[in-house]
């Protein structure tokens, strides 16, 4: 990969046409049983376009209704979200209309398993009325073939091994040419080998098409290895905690895991992390 | 290129080079050269031309073309290679006895890697790369030994030695061994030794062995090397082979020996993959069997029973060896279920049935099915057992239904044992399909919408657990006739059981499913026909089949009741005139009818349900 991208290296991603997320003192309230539960507290981050973004905190912090703000599954209490300067949620609209410009890339994957994957990778242009059937999967085929994907557009997708599926879910979602792309977890279910392939052709297909990428995880490794920022969460309520730059120059590749820099980074990162994983444990001990 | 200090003497000896026999001595100190014969090596010198050159003077430069070989004979060379020509170490000193320059013997590197700067008065021994490697393929022998030293050379100094190894030029002569009647056999019994073919006919590893030819290697020899074109697989006979994979391939382990039995060479059975991951050279005189890798595939789609096996077997060797198995192994140029034309309904069917032929399943069907009708007769007509006494038995059913003259009037002979099965079939066929036509959209809907559920769900959860019968009343006052009832009456059971599965159905969705679909763009609707339909389509075909079976069951309840034909009518009518053998050929007709309505929901839910039946599959291997 070096090779082929070694055209210049640099910390700060590449400043790209969109896809700039503006998340301005977001509060999310749930309320299940009666006693309000606040999973968003004043959260405000703020993503330039092109950016990859790892958002990193214990489990069941808010991470994720961070996302689905974004995306437009569910509504926000108060605050607002823009992508790009036009507001997505915010007063007056609590959920944004979910759209072909976020795409969720899911934590146990969606591609649909009664479709074939060129089928699946075709369906966004289709129903969004873009393209004919036929130009859709011309150019499925074309963009599975660039992703190295040639011979499974037959396949369903519980034929194929769990990473190529990854994959296959990517390239569905960059058939629609979105802005930001929002994973939720998307590897957590991988095993670490995989896991290092599946980041290194992440990379790959973003030094392609430049996107903002909004990236929740626990795996630090991971988060170092992709991320230009990292920002560390809080425990319930979510709140960026700590914002980490990492400074180790894109194009990247497996080589840098082992680098110095990642080490000191992994440490300044575990250490914020390992604070917030001892609240969230203490707290689940007294919720339990 | 750094070789071992030459000895003193040897120096003194070339330091003025007079005669091809210094050329020759000098040739023998080299690392190359050392174990090529005289002869060879009084003809490589009088490809020989000498040269001076003083401190400063450039022999070449990055990127000029690589023509000559150069030897040292006296003085300092300083050679620098190239950021990006993966050198383990960029700069080095060439001293007396040092070869360098051997891009001139590349394949494809018509140009220098590396800048040569004399850095003290050297003289040097300068070879044209493409006379030399003329001369060196006119001589196998030498030639393979020579260049093999020199690419193990090459490969110390390099970091990525197939990069460049495998661009070498080297004229490979191979003997080949004639195939006589007798080495067929050994070679069906060689054959049966490999892991892979353990398993297969001698029938087929005669073909195998068919298209197999025996090759003898020397020392040395190289058999292929990384990126050469993959189309032959090898199988070891005797001797041993060093088989190196590269760098890039993701294996465990990159050097292996080959031994008797051993298999090389696979990726001539992997798809998109034309190129050679490894190198392999012989290490003692070896004798292999080598196939094209093509020809065996075609041969195996012949039988594709046979080549599962192999080709699975071959996966789980590659398996054993690479790190990153599925992205090697599932490109196996296997004939996939998948990539072919999907087998269509009737395809998958037939291919199904001939699987489960070829299976014990039918036997042991068959054993079930003696072993209730043995205990039928043995308990009724035989032990007689108390409560059995009274019930007709088996030779009497069995007379009774294959008597073309029956006693109480119905059997296979007479028209009236197929109008009561007609005209059940055709009853619960009707309410089959209107359950199945109202039932479905309810229960998608009931499932989709949380108001609709809020409506209606309460009523259809107080009516759905009334039993049929407390509906026949009603369903006499409500319709007029025999016919309508009974119809209605099956219907209700079945509609019952269709909509509740299928809102179960919808409810089972993962909600990541449609929430994709709303991402991606769908409207309500399109996320309605391309998520929520096809999503609820196992539950529904649950629901069909429970559908059919309570059918067929509220049907012989309504028949039962009210009407003068249909399976339930022929049991309840002939219980009330004392026809017990009339009445088990009512029940008997009517379980295989059952039967028979039930497995073509099924054949009808896989056809319509091609990506699960693949899953499933795949899930049984």
């Amino acid at each position: 990969m070096a090779s082929t991208f070694a055209v210049e290296t640099r910390t700060r991603p590449p400043a790209a046409a969109r896809g700039a997320i503006r998340i301005e003192d977001v509060v999310k309230i749930y309320d299940p049983d009666g006693a309000a539960v606040m999973a968003v507290d004043h959260c405000s981050l703020e993503i330039p376009a092109g950016e990859i973004c790892m958002i990193v905190g214990p489990s069941g912090c808010g991470k994720t209704t961070l996302l689905n703000a974004i995306a437009g599954f569910h509504t926000i209490t108060s605050g607002s979200i823009h992508l790009d300067g036009e507001m997505l949620c915010g007063p007056g609209k609590p959920k944004a209309d979910p759209g072909a410009d976020r795409i969720v890339v899911f934590q146990n994957g969606a591609l649909f398993p009664w479709k074939t994957n060129l089928e699946n990778v075709a369906f966004g242009p289709v129903v969004q009325g873009k393209m004919s059937k036929k130009e859709a999967h011309d150019k499925a085929r074309a963009m599975m073939a660039d992703a190295g994907l040639s011979g499974t557009e037959h396949n369903y997708p519980g034929e194929i091994s769990s990473g190529v599926r990854r994959r296959v879910e990517i390239v569905r979602a960059l058939m629609n040419d979105p802005s930001v792309l929002l994973f939720d977890e998307p590897y957590r279910a991988l095993d670490s080998l995989t896991k290092s392939v599946m980041h290194e052709a992440l990379l790959e297909i973003y030094y392609r098409n430049k996107v903002t990428i909004f990236f929740i995880t626990h795996d630090l490794d991971e988060a170092i290895f992709l991320g230009h920022r990292i920002a560390v969460m809080t425990t319930r309520p979510c709140r960026p905690k700590k914002i980490l730059e990492v400074d180790i120059p894109h194009p990247r590749d497996y080589s840098v895991l082992t680098s110095k820099r990642f080490r000191e980074l992994m440490d300044e990162t575990l250490g914020a992390v390992h604070e917030e994983a001892i609240k969230a444990f203490e707290l689940g001990e007294k919720e339990g | 290129m750094r070789r071992a200090a030459l000895s003193a003497q040897n120096i003194s000896s070339v330091r003025s080079l007079t005669s091809t026999e210094d050329v020759v001595a000098l040739l023998k100190t080299t690392a190359p050269f050392q174990q090529a014969s005289e002869d060879a090596l009084r003809r490589i010198a009088a490809l020989a031309r000498r040269e001076s050159y003083a401190p400063g003077d450039v022999l070449y430069r990055l990127g000029d073309a690589a023509d000559d070989l150069y030897i040292m004979v006296s003085g300092r060379v300083d050679h620098a290679l190239g950021t990006g020509s993966g050198a383990r170490t960029l700069n080095q000193t060439m001293k007396p006895g040092d070869v360098f320059g051997w891009s001139a013997l590349m394949k494809d590197q018509y140009r220098r890697l590396a800048q040569a700067t004399c850095t003290e008065r050297a003289e040097l021994l300068r070879i044209d790369g493409h006379a030399l490697v003329g001369l060196l393929e006119a001589d196998p022998a030498t030639g393979g030994a020579v260049l093999s030293r020199f690419s193990t050379l090459i490969t110390q100094d390099f970091t990525l030695p197939e990069e460049l190894v495998h661009v070498l030029s080297v004229a490979k002569r191979v003997e080949q061994v004639p195939l006589t009647r007798a080495s067929m056999d050994d070679l069906v019994l060689l054959l049966k030794k490999t892991m892979p073919f353990q398993v297969v006919s001698d029938e087929m590893l005669r073909r195998v062995a068919k298209l197999s030819r025996r090759e003898r290697y020397h020392p040395g020899e190289i058999i292929y090397r990384v990126g050469d074109q993959s189309d032959d697989i090898f199988i070891m006979v005797s001797g041993k082979v060093e088989h190196a994979l590269g760098l890039g391939s993701g294996a465990r382990t990159l050097n292996q020996t080959m031994n008797e039995g051993d298999v090389f060479g696979w990726a001539a059975l992997l798809k998109d993959q034309p190129a050679r991951l490894a190198s392999t050279t012989c290490l003692e005189k070896a004798e292999v069997i080598r196939m094209a890798g093509n020809d065996l595939i075609r041969l195996f789609e012949s039988d594709p029973a046979t080549g599962d096996v192999v080709m699975s077997r071959f996966a789980t060797m590659i398996t054993r060896d690479f790190t990153l198995p599925e992205e090697l192994a599932q490109v196996l140029k296997i004939p996939k279920r998948g990539e072919e034309a999907p087998p269509t309904g009737l395809g998958l069917t037939m291919y199904r049935m001939a699987l489960w032929v070829k299976s014990p399943w039918p036997y042991l069907m068959v054993a079930g099915f003696g072993l209730f009708l043995a205990f039928w007769y043995l308990a009724v007509e035989v032990w007689q057992l108390p409560r059995f006494k009274e019930m007709p038995g088996i030779t009497t059913v069995v007379k009774e239904w294959l008597n073309p003259d029956p006693t109480y009037g119905l059997s296979v002979y007479t028209s009236e044992y197929y109008q009561h099965i007609w005209v059940s079939v055709r009853r619960v066929a009707i309410a089959f399909l209107l359950a199945t036509g109202l039932g479905v959209p309810l229960g998608l809907f009931l499932g989709w919408s949380r108001n609709f559920r809020e409506y209606v769900f309460p009523v259809f959860e107080t009516l759905r657990p009334i039993p049929i019968l407390a509906w026949v009343p009603l369903a006499i006052i409500m319709f007029t006739g025999s016919e309508t009832p009974v119809i209605y009456l099956t219907f209700l059971a079945s509609f019952f059981a269709t909509a509740l599965n299928t809102m179960l159905g919808v409810e089972s969705i993962d909600e990541s499913y449609t929430r994709a679909a709303y991402c991606l763009g769908a409207n309500k609707w399109q996320v309605f026909g391309h998520v929520i339909v096809p999503g609820a389509m196992p539950f529904i075909f649950t629901g069909l089949q429970i559908s059919v079976g309570v059918a067929w069951f509220s049907l012989v309840a309504a028949e039962m009741v009210s009407g003068q034909y249909g399976l339930g009518y022929v049991i309840n009518s002939s219980y009330m005139m004392v026809r017990y053998p009339t009445i088990v050929i009512g029940m008997v007709t009517l379980g295989a009818v059952g039967y028979t309505t039930s497995a073509l929901v099924r054949i009808v839910g896989d056809y319509m349900m091609q990506w699960r039946v693949r899953e499933l599959a795949l899930g049984a291997r």
